[in-house]
């Protein structure tokens, strides 16, 4: 009887007071899911404003790399000088280009001991 | 216990009291279930569709067109994500001095803004794919009623560069021209919609989904640095000659992998919509046109194969003049009594008529088709036109005087180049091609160009043969000294053809189509190129206008492909800049 009374006493609120903890638990989840949900969709749109911007600078930069204009840039002055400087890029002159056989340079002194299947 | 609102009391008065409360609570309670009942239960599909549409939002998946590259993946059509500017003209709500704003910003007037914010629909364009800065700039004024979506633009880096190969798109982005219009199968992608879910204040549910669709991604055989060369020079070519247009192809003559294909006149990819039809035109497969001496080839490789003439074989072209079918056909000069590959070094018009008669109608027509000449190539661009060549029952009398030097037959420029590239590979026509692969967006590749099984139309001892006839064209006493390259041997020919005057029906004596194709390293081909120059001023020979220009872009390009002089040992090379 005095046990059935223990139970009664504090089994039972403690019950009652899990399962309204529970209940808010969930509730509580559900809204932080949801949320959380709608913050990742605000970083989705951030992401998708910066990719915009990225696609726009590379295509900057592919344009700016287009040969035309690495051969021929814009020209100016060159630094205190009068000359018009265009600082262009020219294919090399195959005349002055030597084609030699590559061979292996002197190889560095090394000091330390080095195993021979290392070497 | 008591709940609470259920007041007892003894006494009678306390009593009716409690008896109403009671009641007034009871019913109130019966009243809210009956309203909860007809909402949750009658009127379940009303109230869940209304929700439905305020808590439900449909999206797009924004479809973009697959990136077209060069061949070391350098960018030649690429998307750009733009921002359209709508309104709707019910809810749009600005003042004069933000329409001023915006119009100066979309540097349209006033008037134009206005007219559309006042028309009787829900939904107006403002403006179209305004750049991210001026759609910065417009949402900073706040306009009530008005709103941006994204939508992708076609972008072409590099401009005018390869504009005949890559083509272009229109506003709707629908392909047009090049490889957009041959490939759009490849390169556009389905879109459909998706449904997100949004709260009141209409910030959107995250779906976890990508909300765009690429297209495959396509990879040329075309270098940038080779198209950029040939292009730079046809510039200088057309500038000065004064001529009507120019168009050059570089070509593996292995493998059939177009390198670069120029024309000009040209456009800019990024408005066509500027463009005149002429300038649109890729003529290299496009245009016919009667090669001239450069078909010389056809009776030349012929007699060798058919081993018609022994080596001692000479020709006397001493008149300067043969009558066929009772046309007179003369050579530009006298050159008096000719080997076989003097005929061809001298491109002597006698002697190609003396070479043809030998071979006779069929044997010539046959060859002209084993060259691939009067058939389609079957490269993979669109427009191509086969060209034409009578069969030899329909020649006129004059005919055999006319087809062994490059009349009476139409050709494009791309199916003379693959003829010798035939002679520069040993003997096999390869198929001209332009796509080297496709890719899904994931990398994946769905299609990879492969040399089909090779046709061999000479044998290896014409092909040789023919090769070093053609040496001799760039020699000191040939017509194409102009092309020679420094440390590299040239072998080709060179083309002076007539244009048809339309009043007269005649050839035209101010009107020519000047020539030259060739490849270089002539004994170790590396590329095959072919130069044509229409109606250029001043000078009509392909020797004097064509050749220069070849010389000039195979200097630079055998320069940007490292391609060692003749002279270079070939293995283990380094480069040294002296």
């Amino acid at each position: 009887m005095r046990k059935s009374s223990t139970f009664s006493l504090v089994f039972k609120p403690l019950c009652m007071v899990l399962l309204l903890f529970s209940l808010f638990s969930m509730v509580w989840l559900r809204s932080s899911v949801t949320s959380a949900a709608y913050t990742v969709r605000e970083l989705e749109d951030k992401r998708t404003t910066e990719v915009k911007e990225m696609k726009s600078l590379l295509a900057e930069r592919s344009r700016l790399m287009a040969l035309s204009n690495v051969e021929f840039p814009r020209q100016g002055y060159a630094q205190g000088g009068r000359k018009l400087v265009s600082g262009g890029y020219v294919f090399p002159d195959r005349v002055k280009v030597i084609h030699v056989q590559r061979t292996k340079g002197p190889e560095v002194y090394r000091a330390s001991y080095q195993p021979a299947e290392q070497r | 216990m008591s709940l609470p609102g259920l007041i007892k009391s003894g006494d009678g008065t306390n009593r009716k009291r409690t008896v109403i409360l009671n009641t007034i609570i009871i019913f109130s309670f019966v009243v809210v279930f009956f309203r909860l009942a007809d909402i949750m239960v009658l009127k379940n599909r009303f109230y869940s569709e209304k929700a439905k549409s305020q808590q439900i939002k449909t999206e797009d998946i924004q479809t973009r067109r697959g990136n077209i590259y060069d061949r070391r993946g350098r960018d030649l059509a690429i998307n750009l994500d733009l921002e359209s500017l709508y309104c709707d003209p019910g809810e749009a709500h600005a003042s004069t001095a933000t329409i001023r704003k915006l119009s100066s910003i979309l540097n349209t007037e006033p008037k134009a803004i206005t007219a559309k914010l006042s028309q009787d629909r829900r939904f107006v364009w403002v403006d179209r794919k305004l750049s991210l800065a001026t759609a910065d700039r417009i949402r900073k004024l706040n306009v009530t009623g008005c709103g941006f979506v994204t939508e992708a633009k076609r972008f072409y880096p590099k401009s005018t560069l390869a504009s005949h190969i890559v083509g272009a798109v229109g506003s709707e982005n629908q392909p047009l021209e090049g490889i957009e219009l041959q490939y759009d199968k490849y390169l556009r992608t389905t879109g459909g919609k998706v449904q997100v879910a949004r709260d009141a204040s209409g910030r959107v549910l995250s779906t976890g989904m990508t909300m765009e669709a690429k297209g495959n991604d396509i990879i040329l055989t075309i270098d940038e640095g080779l198209q950029y060369i040939v292009e730079k020079e046809l510039e200088k070519a057309m500038a000065a000659w004064r001529s009507v247009a120019v168009t050059a192809i570089m070509m593996d003559p292995f493998s059939g992998e177009i390198l670069a294909l120029a024309n000009r006149p040209t456009y800019d990819l990024n408005n066509i919509s500027g463009a005149d039809r002429h300038e649109v035109r890729n003529r290299s497969i496009t245009d016919v046109y009667e090669p001239g001496s450069t078909f010389k080839i056809v009776v030349g490789s012929a007699a060798l194969e058919e081993r018609l003439f022994p080596a001692s074989q000479t020709f006397d072209c001493s008149k300067g003049s043969i009558e066929v079918g009772g046309k007179n056909v003369r050579d530009a000069h006298k050159h008096g009594v000719l080997t076989f590959e003097e005929v061809i070094q001298k491109s002597s018009n006698v002697g190609s008529i003396m070479i043809g008669m030998r071979l006779g109608k069929d044997r010539i027509y046959n060859y002209t088709k084993r060259f691939g000449f009067g058939e389609k190539t079957a490269i993979d661009l669109p427009g191509e036109v086969s060209g034409w060549i009578r069969r030899p029952e329909k020649w006129s009398a004059t005919s055999l005087g006319a087809i062994p030097i490059g009349q009476e037959v139409a050709v494009t420029p791309l199916q003379v180049l693959r003829a010798y590239a035939a002679i520069a590979n040993g003997g096999y026509l390869v198929r001209p091609h332009i796509v080297a692969e496709i890719r899904t967006p994931d990398g994946q590749t769905v299609f990879s160009a492969h040399q089909e099984e090779k046709q061999r139309i000479l044998s290896e001892r014409t092909a040789y043969a023919m090769r070093d006839i053609l040496k001799l064209v760039v020699e000191e006493g040939g017509t194409a000294t102009g092309a020679a390259v420094q440390g590299n041997k040239v072998a080709g020919k060179t083309g002076t053809a007539q244009l048809i005057d339309p009043k007269t029906r005649r050839y035209s004596r101010d009107r020519f189509i000047s020539s030259f194709v060739g490849f270089v390293p002539a004994d170790k081909p590396r590329l095959a190129m072919i130069v044509v120059v229409y109606e250029p001023k001043g000078q009509i020979y392909g020797g004097v206008v064509a050749a220069p220009v070849f010389k000039s872009v195979a200097d630079q390009a055998l320069s940007y492909l490292d391609i060692p002089m003749d002279d270079s040992p070939v293995k283990n090379l380094l480069l040294v800049s002296r």
